[in-house]
């Protein structure tokens, strides 16, 4: 072969790839330049180039390897193949979700200009290669290799004490971790809390409320050894520690009463899941078996109902999420559920953000866009949604003792009804609906009705509706009519609830007359969508003299709105009676025109025939109504979700476009956090989602993140910090950990100790770190501005709750005899996501649509707004000022006194009481008076020392 | 002695700004010049603002576009003629259906020197085309009211995002520090409710502050900042010794930022309730101002005096106001699904008070640095539902801007002949956030915030100034 030929071939080669014919080589470079190079540099080179500021996509078009390669959906264009070019889908904007350049449409000419360059082989003279400068742009996920080395990712290791000067110092082994770090900066740890500032941190830390005056007493007064260590047991196995540390967890699990968002309906038994949580925290159930409860309680092992009970309410957990369940993109709800899911999963109990991995892989962690759709795939194999065009979510029944008693009385139930249709299907071959129609009955009975019947006292009624019987025919006791007023302003929707699912004749029910509307609108809101038609009511109802088809529609089986009249539009009188839908059967047995026509001299006989059938139905009619009283207690709901009927693996989708498939990858973790000698892809049953496995890797003692993550949310709630401080992220974005060591020690004590959240804090509130002062020497504060060394303890602003509650506890508005659970404290106060209660508000109450583990602490006039005015504060401070009142015996000292035990936990300062005189002079001499003591409240609830805890 | 800590050191007062502020060194912080008491400081923006101040006029349900301001001839020709038009339902998505023409209700009549097209449901609005600037190739997210309105606050359907005006409060902090500086009037607590104006993860003095009821503007007050049980001087005693207490408690806490700046919050809140109620008190404004915003007159007067309070906030400095057109139901007010001439009942309670506050910013020399920002969610299909009703239309509809450097009297961007989607210079709804943040000196690739481990902006990755609209 000469060199001619080896230049040649490979050249004849692209040429005949993309060409047939020879010599026209420059003409299609020509077509190129005179047409598509201009439309590529003005539309898309903004995005698409070297030069971009930003590249979108990955996706280079200012050369030939760019588009060939391609960006994040793969190459964009297949010479001679428009129709498979991804660049063309994009630019004809027939998609939805691809629509290219984003701002308007190319012309018509443009478009088949790029089209004919494609079609005829996408000749391209741009030979630039992917250099540098444009891979920069590129995103580019860490390396697995390098990712393993990160902090967070790594094995959790045993610590040895570090050994430390000032030996007496340390408690606990966590004090030597704190020390010996302070001791490298020579710095000395602060000296320990005062008795009355220790004891109310620990009881705010523990139970969420101030000690009372008597426990204040108590303590303070007891001079024995191990007082303190006896008063932590005391509090930790307090019904109020539950509930303190419950909540800690309602705010990770973004826990709320209401979806949220547009439409924002009711969680109506959200509140078992609370009830779970705080029940979880009092009995210390061991935190990895909490874990799986939340994820996969639906798929584990129960010994009891009681324990399946429990296990199938912690599943509410992936049911809370603030869902748009209005979205009419029903494949997109679908992934925003599962994402939601994820990213909830992925940031409560592992610390991070998966949700940058839906689009691209994950600009800071080594967390790529498969890893993403691989733990996606096991959330998509799990059912979380009601079908319907507002969605629904799922609630599963609990199990208790009734269920056999259900059972039976439904099937009684069921007979009688059998009973009561047989009597009814004699009544109607005698003819006997028909009669009724002949004789144009004054009303119809629904009972004695087929299908169906939803009559207008169950309906839903908007507007002012009168209702009458003057014309005869209707359905039930009444008919209702619009007054011919107020129109377009009124509407009656009726709910049916569907036994099964199918097609049914839609029929609605009105007493005609020719002041009557002529175009009256139903809407059908059936299985396919919503469909309005329109009636002349002033024509006589052609069924049962009643009733007129509005037509047939398909329905599911399950409660749904099906039929909304309105007045829109109408000029004349709107009648509402019923609305029925008749299943159709193949072999109708309701057709009454098939009937044998009753011939005059049977009249008297068949008469008698009928009275004896109504007699029957009468009384099987009175033996449903008897046997419907003995209705045993109605089964209790909890949120949860369901294994999908088809599970499996699932597509990339690119750029997280719902309808832009990528490669399926199997169902699986995290790879960077699972160990190496552990498959990230776990064998999942057929027909699993693979939600227990990835419970199971999640609370597995060698997952590197889980214990971290949760004894450092301890550890942040104790201090007011965490050793990370952001607990709900460990990745790159999120702060590293002060000290190392001591949260690997930690984590290590946690999981040897079965997980159990007691032990933990136990063992941190003993440690002489945690009954630190918060003052520390000017050096000290000089040397660690930011505490970072934990040189002292933080003063930390109380919570929202804890400073309703305090009121509430100094007023006597709550108090816990018996230690019985006291529904008015705030953490029962319902949730509304679109709207909390306003001092929830005006203190940091977190977001309930996102995990929060570190709330806010912001300081804003509106807090001091709310508690300088509000009426609630007033009433509180007027309440505690009369129950300090009602110790009649004290002198006025002693009260100012009850007054600071009640509100700060300890007594007034020398330089408050003279304040305190100052003010009081001015109210009145001598005597307190109990508008004065009200004030002195008011501006104690208000003080410094109230809303911040030492 | 009493000791008021007497000045705040620039730590001090970062920390006092809630928390969070890190992230907001790109907002160029060394510059600020602070005011020592605020938590709102104001702060420069990152290039030269033309605006401000925002006053968002939200027409909550749809307003049709174009029985309004797109006027389309063909469509008058058209009327009754089958189209295909593709679905944006649960159960015609992505699918192409008949759909029968609807001609608009109402004459179009030419106005101005611009000789802009508008129907007579917009007399008063009609007579200043000329400072306007009609952006006509809308498109949005959603197709249900909820999901579209929460977009169009947050520039997100259904996650938890902070509303624009938080952003912007965020971004620039405020001109009064006895005022907020994000206030709605009148929202509704349906279609997202709070949410609309919530700060999301955002610090929360940047939330928005609701006055009044949707529907209901009279007695509309600032929460707690009046108290009906205690008189003038027990209400300062009262004052007087909590800051009493506060100070002696306070020695205790030396270098503590936070204990500062929480006894600076209640010297705020002092003054805020002294300035407050004086910001909603109407009957200070001359007769002839009220005549302008159509207070007293039956339709007019409830939207016409939240116009009023629109301006007096902005002419005190709030940074963005809300004005809520809206109610409780659940076919908000332009929501005409059928009845479309039902349409003028809304126009006619709109017109003359959003005419007079453009008036009267223009006369008060407002309107040159507050951007003015009409429009709704979505809007209205150009087909029939029904006999006489519109469907809701994301893909195509209208919003006129006004003031703070938008470029006077002209129309940009267009739909189809019919009116039925945006087709020309194509304005996305996170293009016009863009846009208006561009006009307060902001920029919506910068102006982020770090919240679980990741930085949020208004336009999530989306998002172009058009540029064209500025002067």
């Amino acid at each position: 072969m000469n060199i001619l030929s080896s230049i040649l071939l490979p050249l004849f080669l692209i040429l005949l790839l993309t060409d047939h014919s020879w010599g026209n080589e420059s003409k299609k470079f020509e077509f190129f330049e005179k047409k598509i190079r201009p439309i590529l540099v003005r539309n898309c080179y903004e995005c698409h180039s070297e030069e971009s500021k930003k590249l979108k996509g990955n996706l280079l078009l200012d050369r030939r390897d760019g588009w060939m390669k391609g960006g994040d959906n793969g190459p964009v264009i297949l010479p001679g193949d428009p129709n498979s070019s991804i660049l063309i889908k994009a630019i004809r904007y027939k998609s939805n979700d691809l629509r290219m350049p984003p701002d308007r449409k190319l012309s018509e000419e443009e478009i088949a200009d790029i089209e004919n360059w494609i079609n005829k082989g996408a000749s391209d003279p741009r030979e630039e290669k992917i250099g540098i400068a444009a891979k920069g742009k590129q995103f580019q996920v860490k390396g697995l290799v390098e990712g393993r080395k990160y902090w967070a990712f790594k094995a959790i290791e045993d610590q040895p004490l570090p050994s430390v000067h000032l030996k007496n110092w340390p408690n606990e082994a966590i004090d030597y971790f704190i020390l010996e770090k302070l001791e490298s900066k020579k710095l000395n740890p602060a000296i320990q809390a005062d008795q009355n500032t220790l004891l109310r941190r620990v009881y705010f830390d523990l139970t969420g409320l101030p000690p009372s005056p008597d426990q204040i007493k108590a303590f303070v007064s007891d001079r024995s050894s191990g007082a303190y260590f006896r008063l932590v047991d005391k509090l930790l196995d307090s019904k109020r520690f539950g509930e303190r540390w419950g909540r800690h967890w309602l705010d990770v699990a973004r826990y709320a009463d209401t979806t949220g968002g547009g439409r924002n309906n009711p969680f109506p038994n959200a509140s078992r899941y609370r009830d779970y949580v705080i029940d979880s925290f009092n009995k210390d159930k061991p935190f990895d078996r909490f874990i799986i409860e939340q994820i996969a309680g639906d798929l584990i092992h129960a010994d009891s109902e009681s324990e399946y009970n429990e296990n199938l309410t912690g599943t509410g957990f992936l049911a809370l999420g603030p869902h748009n369940y209005e979205l009419q993109d029903k494949e997109l709800l679908r992934m925003e559920v599962v994402d939601e899911q994820l990213s909830t999963v992925g940031s409560a109990f592992m610390g991070i953000t998966m949700g940058c991995a839906r689009c691209h892989d994950h600009p800071f962690d080594p967390i790529s866009i498969k890893d993403y759709y691989s733990m996606a795939g096991i959330f998509r194999s799990t059912n979380s949604l009601v079908p319907g065009n507002v969605a629904g979510f799922h609630e599963r029944e609990l199990h208790d003792e009734f269920s056999l008693q259900r059972k039976e009385h439904s099937k009684v139930l069921a007979s009688f009804e059998k009973k009561l249709k047989e009597a009814l299907s004699t009544l109607k071959s005698l003819g006997g609906e028909k009669l009724i129609s002949h004789t144009r009955q004054r009303f119809l009975d629904p009972l004695s009705l087929d299908g169906v019947v939803v009559d207008d006292s169950d309906a839903k009624l908007s507007g002012k509706w009168i209702s009458s019987t003057h014309n005869n025919g209707f359905v039930g006791l009444q008919y209702l009519h619009d007054d011919n007023k107020d129109k377009g302003n009124k509407s009656i929707t009726f709910s049916a609830n569907i036994p099964h699912q199918g097609e049914y004749d839609v029929q609605v029910s009105y007493t005609s007359g020719p002041n009557r509307s002529k175009r009256t609108p139903v809407t059908v809101m059936h299985a396919d969508g919503e469909q309005k038609i329109y009636i002349n009511q002033t024509k006589a109802p052609n069924i049962l003299g009643s009733f007129k088809s509005v037509g047939k529609f398909n329905f599911d089986k399950r409660e749904r709105d099906v039929v909304q009249i309105t007045t829109e539009g109408t000029t004349k009188v709107v009648i509402v009676d019923a609305v029925r839908l008749v299943p159709i059967i193949k072999e109708s047995i309701a057709d009454l025109s098939r009937l044998p026509a009753v011939d005059f001299e049977d009249k008297t006989k068949v008469k008698i025939q009928i009275k004896n059938a109504e007699k029957q139905v009468a009384e099987w009619k009175k033996a449903i109504e008897e046997h419907k009283k003995k209705t045993p207690p109605k089964v209790q709901k909890v949120m949860s979700v369901l294994e999908q009927k088809e599970v499996g693996d699932g597509h990339i989708y690119l750029r997280g476009g719902i309808r832009n498939l990528g490669p399926i990858v199997p169902r699986g973790f995290l790879v960077v956090a699972t160990p190496e000698n552990m498959s990230p892809y776990p064998q999942i049953p057929e027909s699993s989602s693979g939600r227990l496995e990835l419970a199971r890797w999640i609370s597995s003692p060698q997952n590197p993140l889980t214990a971290r993550v949760f004894v450092n949310r301890v550890w942040h709630h104790l201090f007011g910090r965490g050793i990370v401080a952001s607990p709900d992220n460990f990745g790159e974005m999120g702060n590293r950990p002060t000290h190392p060591e001591l949260l690997d020690y930690l984590a290590r004590f946690f999981i040897n100790k079965k997980w159990s959240t007691k032990a933990l804090i136990r063992k941190i509130v003993l440690s002489s770190t945690y009954q630190m002062s918060t003052s520390a020497s000017t050096y000290v504060l000089k040397e660690d501005p930011e505490n970072q060394l934990f040189s002292r303890h933080n003063r930390r602003r109380l919570e929202a709750e804890a400073i309703r509650d305090a009121m509430l506890l100094a007023s006597g508005q709550i108090s816990f005899e018996n230690s019985k659970v006291n529904q008015n404290r705030s953490l029962f106060e319902k949730i509304d996501r679109n709207k909390v209660p306003e001092i929830f508000d005006v203190f940091d109450y977190p977001n309930p649509g996102l995990v929060s583990g570190n709330r806010n602490t912001s300081i804003v006039p509106t807090q001091a707004l709310y508690m300088m005015n509000n009426d609630f504060v007033m009433k509180q401070a007027e309440l505690t000022a009369k129950k300090i009142f009602v110790h009649q015996n004290l002198d006025e000292a002693d009260k100012i006194k009850l007054a600071f035990l009640s509100c700060l936990g300890r007594g007034p300062h020398d330089e408050e009481i003279k304040f305190i005189n100052g003010y009081l002079g001015q109210s009145l001499n001598g005597k307190i008076s109990s508008k004065a003591m009200e004030g002195l409240v008011h501006s104690l609830f208000a003080c410094l020392d109230f809303r911040y805890l030492n | 002695m009493i000791r008021y800590p007497q000045e705040l050191s620039r730590r001090n007062l970062l920390k006092s700004v809630a928390c969070g502020f890190g992230s907001l060194a790109l907002a160029g912080l060394e510059h600020a010049n602070a005011h020592p008491s605020s938590s709102l400081l104001a702060r420069p923006s990152y290039f030269p603002q033309r605006a401000k101040r925002v006053i968002f006029i939200f027409m909550a349900g749809g307003p049709s576009h174009v029985d309004t301001f797109d006027y389309k001839p063909e469509l008058f020709s058209k009327d009754n003629k089958q189209v295909d038009f593709v679905g944006v339902r649960t159960n015609t998505f992505g699918k192409a259906s008949k759909r029968t023409l609807m001609k608009p209700l109402w004459e179009f009549k030419q106005y101005g020197q611009c000789g802009k097209y508008v129907s007579s449901l917009f007399p008063h609005i009609a007579q200043h085309v000329d400072e306007l600037a009609f952006i006509h190739s809308m498109h949005t997210e959603g197709v249900a009211h909820g999901p579209s309105t929460l977009f169009m606050h947050t520039g997100a359907t259904n996650l938890v995002r902070p509303s624009m005006g938080s952003w912007i409060s965020y971004g620039l902090g405020t001109e009064n520090h006895n005022l907020p500086a994000f206030v709605t009037i009148s929202p509704s607590s349906s279609k997202g409710g709070p949410r609309n104006y919530g700060n999301a993860f955002l610090p929360s003095i940047h939330q928005g502050t609701a006055l009044g009821r949707a529907g209901n503007v009279n007695g509309a007050k600032i929460r707690n900042v009046e108290n009906a049980m205690l008189n003038d001087s027990q209400r300062k005693n009262r004052f007087n010794l909590l800051q009493h207490l506060n100070a002696v408690q306070s020695i205790g806490y030396s270098q503590d930022d936070e204990m500062e700046a929480t006894i600076e919050n209640y010297e705020l809140a002092w003054r805020m309730q002294m300035e407050a109620p004086e910001l909603t008190d109407l009957s200070k404004e001359t007769k002839a101002t009220r005549s302008i915003y159509g207070i007293d007159e039956k339709h007019t007067d409830d939207f016409g005096k939240q116009c009023l309070l629109a301006r007096r906030m902005v002419e005190r400095g709030v940074r963005f106001v809300s004005v809520n057109y809206s109610d409780e139901s659940a076919n908000p007010r332009w929501d005409q699904h059928g009845n479309m001439p039902k349409h003028a009942d809304h126009a006619k309670a709109t017109d003359k008070p959003v005419a007079g506050l453009l008036q009267d910013l223009k006369v008060r020399g407002l309107l040159e640095d507050t951007l003015v920002w009409w429009g709704g969610e979505f809007g209205r299909t150009p087909f029939s539902q029904g006999k006489d009703g519109r469907d809701h239309n994301p893909r195509g509809f209208t919003v006129f801007l006004a003031g703070g450097g938008i470029k006077p009297g002209i129309s940009y961007g267009s739909t189809d002949e019919i009116g039925g989607v945006a087709v020309d210079n194509r304005v996305h709804m996170h293009d016009l956030h863009a846009t208006i943040l561009h006009a307060m000196g902001l920029d919506h690739e910068k102006l982020t915030y770090n919240h679980a481990g990741r930085n949020f902006r208004l336009t999530d990755v989306y998002g172009r100034v058009v540029k064209e609209l500025f002067s």
